[in-house]
């Protein structure tokens, strides 16, 4: 396969390194590994920051370095610029010509890129090396995406993780999309949104899924007992914010404890701090930023695994709880997952307080349908979300060769265009 | 209450439904009865109006004068007053934005206040029969982890392979029937976080946007207003600053308020889920005094 793809595989990602969190950042990650053990030539280009978590400023030394056995470039990182964020045009766009529509698109619009992290270099170098490698830019709303499909050209594809949110009907990405080549989205829902979104032919959005480490196993009854858990445990993981539907989580948990009196324990894990109410500190386990396997350990504990959030195109954390084998409840306003819950049967959904209550009652008064829908998700992940596949998947999209049957996942919801 | 789905005519459920509907509105009479009597409240209700009438701020009051000096003047600062609109009227509707967006907030918290007013209310009342039959603290024990529910619980397939589950729609048809029998339940601190992240974002006014154009004329036009801006910013940005300050406090109380309001929520909800777990404990004492030991999850 080599032989016949000179290019190299450039993924550009706004962070990048062993320590850097974030769903984007670890797809990125990871598929840069699925590629490199396919034998395929590929390179990661990011700025020096840490992640989205951090202080916009040099975390990781500038240069060359290897993760995971890939090679990765990291460039200085171009800060955001400050508010009021007057609109920026990188040098490396600015001697190419600035696009047409730049002066149409809404003054905030520009301002959001304004906004976010980038690195010139990064960009420079994208215009010195543009006929060497095919770029892979990962996540849509970033400057090192917008302004790198602007100079790959014909050369950028997308992997979007683009969420139903009031920024994906931006001008500036609407144009982006339009204008990139090809784009390869995580799960049929994210394609279907994308094409809804932007008008584009079938034929420019493919899915090539996500995958995840099938290796980890979790000991839930250890956790428990490092923990001394008792009663039901439910689980979250990921950002603790509004953008994930955090906050109303709490508050259904909050209701359904008072109207029930259940013994409960929700167990949370991810790096951002969250203020816990003190009242609700009996019925929370804020573990904050954990090690893999007490990560693991705790999805293994979960009775149910709940997943908020509608801004998804994959939700790596709820394959990972369908992994260890906890059952699901996500949010039926996200396509997504509910979706994945609807082609796996490893769960259920909820649509507002109600629903949430009486998905929670059913599933917790019954061990036995818990631990036979947990199945089916462990069972559906392990056929869906091996990342050789997606890697196989990444590679036509990219090289538009065929995709070949033998990898196109056997789920009814997953299609391959 | 128990409400159970598994009722075979479903005449049970049908009855608790008017249980809850009766329940909701006189719950909303009597929420209703304690506003207008609440002369504390009658208050808030009148700053609130006096908020709604005053939050508009305007750039374009009448100009007149009775003698013909004034009424040179007058024209005069009409005259001015349009040549720089361009400059004037942006700054006062961002600030007209954030204006919208504080009250609104301050509209939901006093909503939210009111509410939790009448939940506390709510436990008063409560609190009068439970005092007659307060339970030991050897009842609260037995009721934090039931024996015969975690009897019941590890009978259900420990080990063994479990059966096949009911397929998701079916499932979820039960969900659907469960849920509708679930008193209502509104979460006013989401609409809170929604205008408090809506005033947030609207608190900076900025006088600096990007005047640009795309003909000769407009770029002219541009140019001018920008050095006019430029002149002007000894007069214009400090009232703009100041009116940031003011804002950002603004929305810095707003946050502590609401904080304040979700601490005060979960100390309710913690009330709640203990008198719960006394409900349950008699609950599961009576069953099991009748021996009929089944998990009780929901009452």
């Amino acid at each position: 396969m080599p032989t016949a793809m000179p290019d190299i595989i450039t993924i550009v990602v706004p962070w990048f390194g062993p320590d850097t969190a974030g769903g984007a950042e670890t797809q990125a990650r990871q598929l840069a590994a699925a590629l490199h053990a396919l034998g395929v030539p590929v390179e990661v280009w990011s700025t020096d920051g840490r992640d989205s978590f951090s202080p916009p400023v040099p975390h990781y030394r500038t240069g060359a370095d290897v993760v995971d056995g890939v090679p990765v470039r990291r460039f200085p990182i171009t800060p955001p610029r400050p508010a009021p964020h007057e609109p920026y045009v990188p040098p490396a766009v600015q001697r190419i010509g600035q696009p047409a529509d730049w002066n149409s698109f809404p003054d905030h619009e520009r301002r959001l890129l304004a906004s976010l992290v980038s690195s010139d270099a990064l960009l420079d170098a994208i215009t010195a090396e543009r006929d060497k490698r095919r770029f892979l830019f990962i996540p849509y709303p970033f400057p090192t995406t917008f302004w790198g499909t602007v100079l790959a050209g014909e050369r950028g594809y997308l992997i979007p993780c683009l969420h139903d949110e009031p920024y994906a009907r931006y001008t500036t990405y609407r144009w982006m999309f339009r204008h990139t080549r090809r784009v390869l989205a995580n799960s049929p829902a994210e394609r279907a949104l994308a094409l809804r979104l932007y008008n584009l032919p079938p034929d420019r959005v493919v899915t090539a899924g996500e995958g995840i480490d099938l290796t980890p196993r979790g000991d839930g009854a250890a956790f428990r007992r490092r923990h001394g858990l008792r009663g039901a445990v439910l689980r979250y993981a990921g950002r603790r914010d509004a953008s994930k539907n955090f906050p109303m989580l709490l508050m259904y948990l909050r209701e359904y404890w008072a109207r029930r009196g259940t013994s409960l324990t929700l167990v949370l894990t991810g790096r951002d701090p969250v203020e816990i109410p003190a009242p609700l500190r009996p019925i929370v386990l804020d573990l904050g930023d954990v090690d893999i396997q007490e990560r693991h350990d705790a999805y293994a504990a979960a009775d149910v695994f709940i997943q908020p959030s509608t801004y998804e195109s994959f939700s790596i954390v709820l394959m990972e709880s369908w992994l260890q084998g906890a059952p699901a409840l996500v949010n039926a306003h996200c396509d997504v997952t509910r979706e994945a819950v609807e082609a796996s049967g490893g769960g259920l959904s909820f649509d507002g307080f109600a629903g949430f209550a009486a998905a929670l009652d059913l599933l917790l008064e019954n061990r036995a349908l818990r631990r036979a829908l947990g199945a089916r998700g462990r069972a559906w992940v392990l056929e869906n979300c091996r990342w050789d596949d997606v890697a196989r998947r990444t590679v036509a999209a990219i090289f538009e060769h065929e995709v070949p049957t033998s990898t196109t996942p056997p789920s009814r919801t997953l299609h391959i265009p | 209450m128990t409400v159970n789905s598994h009722q075979p005519d479903g005449a049970p459920e049908i009855a608790a439904i008017l249980e809850q509907l009766r329940t909701a509105v006189r719950a909303q009479r009597a929420t209703r009865q304690r506003s207008i009597d609440d002369p504390l409240h009658r208050a808030l209700q009148r700053s609130l109006d006096d908020i709604e009438i005053t939050r508009v701020v305007s750039a374009h009051w009448p100009l007149t004068g009775r003698t013909l000096p004034q009424k040179a003047i007058a024209l005069i600062n009409k005259v001015v007053r349009r040549y720089l609109r361009w400059y004037i009227n942006p700054i006062v509707e961002q600030q007209n934005a954030f204006n919208d967006a504080a009250a609104r907030t301050l509209h939901l918290l006093a909503e939210a206040y009111q509410e939790l007013a009448d939940q506390v209310a709510d436990q008063q009342e409560a609190s009068a029969p439970m005092q007659h039959n307060e339970t030991t603290g050897a009842d609260r024990e037995n009721d934090v982890d039931d024996p015969a529910v975690e009897a019941a619980n590890s009978a259900q397939g420990a080990d063994e392979d479990p059966p096949a589950p009911p397929p998701y729609d079916e499932l979820m048809a039960q969900v659907r029937a469960r849920a509708a029998t679930e008193p209502p339940a509104r979460f006013i601190e989401l609409e809170l976080h929604n205008a408090l992240i809506q005033a947030q974002s609207r608190q900076q006014v900025s006088a600096h946007w990007t005047l640009t154009g795309r003909t000769f004329v407009e770029k002219l036009v541009a140019l001018h207003n920008r050095i006019v801006r430029q002149y002007l910013r000894w007069l214009i940005n400090p009232i703009v600053e100041q009116q940031n300050a003011a804002n950002q406090a603004l929305t810095g109380a707003l946050h502590r308020l609401i904080r304040i309001d979700a601490a005060l929520r979960a100390d309710i909800a913690a009330l709640r889920a203990s008198r719960q777990r006394m409900r349950e404990s008699r609950a599961n004492r009576h069953a099991r005094h009748h021996h009929h030991r089944r998990p009780v999850v929901r009452s």
